[in-house]
């Protein structure tokens, strides 16, 4: 029970005093996550659109794919992206491995199929059903575009929390590609994992209570859409 | 507008092809389609709507194939209405919009046809916010408004209270009257088809019998 207490207790005295140590990795988990984030959206979310409403062969097994990858494992996207940023490795040039550039690209690797799988589905679906009935209301290509895209808009909106929240809350990636070192590539997760296993309770539990309240705080935005976005949206 | 389906195939699964040789569906008439459900009628209707491109080369409209402008005639009502995010005023002056109809004269078009079907008081109220019924009767409003030649309806009235269907029905059938439009209504109910049709169609298993 002593565990409890005194890991709680110092935990809020870390949160009150403004500890810079703990901030600091929040603020670089923040930034990072948000980077990969708008990288993984923006490349993904606009095909993911594009195919979704048009009809092609395999389109079925294409579907059944991208839900596969939507929970590949975090750890093997690490490895790939260490692999792809190590001085033998394609983008080694850029000497990008061990830093937070680095997690934020390998972030939005692993977060692109869950943000591209979640579009995808949601165009497939109601982006179709709203497609055909602006067109049988008479509409223009154009305008059956911008009708469909303004009703996904919620949904895609809500989608972006659901990518953010998984891409802040993994550790695998951030731990292979970042290294986990101290006030350079520290984030919550990777800090969290660190603090308890050398048994400093107070700071990992300071971490994982900023952790959960951004995950509750992400949750209550995406309650805050309509329900049937809420539904549309993963 | 009178429309002929020609060699249509339409194979939704191993089990289940629609087939129509040749079907003729003639102007100033209300045409039921009826039948057991999957035997076939959404699909046809969705086959005459044009939406699915590959069944357009087995259409013809008043002797012409499918063209450009096509579209702004023919319109089809979803067994499941789909409104928009918008309210029933916006949802009813979309295709008004879309055929660049001035404002103030789409806004009066739309009073009307929101009143002959009892529901301009709910015209300030988003679509989200209505019951089955009153969507379905949004959905209506929104087909008829701008006075298409060909009304698709599939299962118009199925949400509807029997007020409800009985000024439905009304609406359509005074708009075939007034306009001389081609109406074909799909429908589970054998008296209400013989209540609105001049012919009535029957499909099971894919065919047209």
């Amino acid at each position: 029970m002593d565990t409890f207490t005194q890991g709680f207790s110092s935990a809020f005295t870390l949160i009150a005093r403004f500890d810079p140590e703990l901030y600091g990795i929040a603020g670089l988990s923040l930034c990072v996550s948000c980077s990969a984030t708008i990288l993984a959206t923006a490349v993904t979310v606009p095909l993911a659109v594009f195919l979704g409403l048009h009809r092609f062969r395999g389109e079925e097994t294409f579907s059944r794919l991208t839900g596969a990858l939507m929970s590949i494992p975090s750890v093997a996207v690490g490895l790939f992206a260490a692999m792809l940023f190590s001085r033998r490795g394609p983008f080694g040039g850029f000497n990008l491995l061990y830093t937070p550039a680095a997690m934020a690209i390998a972030q939005a690797l692993l977060v692109s199929p869950l943000s591209f799988g979640l579009a995808y589905q949601l165009s497939r679906q109601r982006g179709r059903e709203n497609s055909e009935a602006a067109r049988t209301l008479g509409a223009s290509r154009l305008q059956t575009l911008r009708l469909v895209l303004r009703e996904l808009r919620p949904a895609l909106a809500a989608n972006l929390f659901i990518v953010f929240a998984r891409a802040i809350s993994e550790v695998g990636t951030v731990m292979i590609v970042g290294g986990n070192i101290r006030y350079q590539t520290r984030v919550l997760t990777t800090a969290i994992a660190t603090s308890a296993s050398m048994g400093d309770t107070g700071f990992a539990v300071a971490l994982g209570l900023i952790l959960v309240t951004l995950a509750l705080a992400l949750s209550s935005a995406v309650s805050f859409f309509p329900k049937r976005d809420r539904e549309a949206a993963g | 507008m009178k429309i002929v389906v020609r060699n249509l195939s339409i194979r939704r699964s191993p089990h289940f092809t629609l087939e129509v040789d040749e079907l003729e569906l003639g102007t100033d008439s209300v045409t039921a389609i009826v039948g057991p459900n999957g035997g076939g009628k959404s699909t046809l209707l969705h086959a005459l709507s044009g939406l699915d491109q590959r069944m357009i080369p087995c259409l013809q409209f008043d002797g012409s194939p499918w063209g450009v402008d096509t579209r702004k005639y023919v319109t089809l009502m979803f067994q499941r209405p789909r409104l928009f995010h918008l309210t029933v005023m916006e949802n009813t002056l979309l295709p008004l919009h879309f055929r660049g109809i001035p404002r103030s004269e789409a806004r009066e078009m739309a009073i009307g046809t929101l009143t002959s079907l009892g529901i301009a008081h709910l015209a300030d109220r988003r679509a989200d916010r209505l019951s089955g019924g009153e969507t379905q009767k949004a959905a209506l409003a929104r087909a008829l408004v701008f006075n298409p030649r060909v009304l698709l309806l599939d299962e118009p009235t199925a949400s509807m209270d029997n007020r409800s269907t009985e000024l439905a029905e009304r609406a359509v059938l005074e708009y075939a009257a007034r306009t001389g439009a081609n109406v074909v209504w799909v429908t589970h109910d054998g008296l209400q088809a013989s209540r609105v049709a001049n012919r009535t169609l029957r499909i099971e298993e894919g065919k047209v019998l």
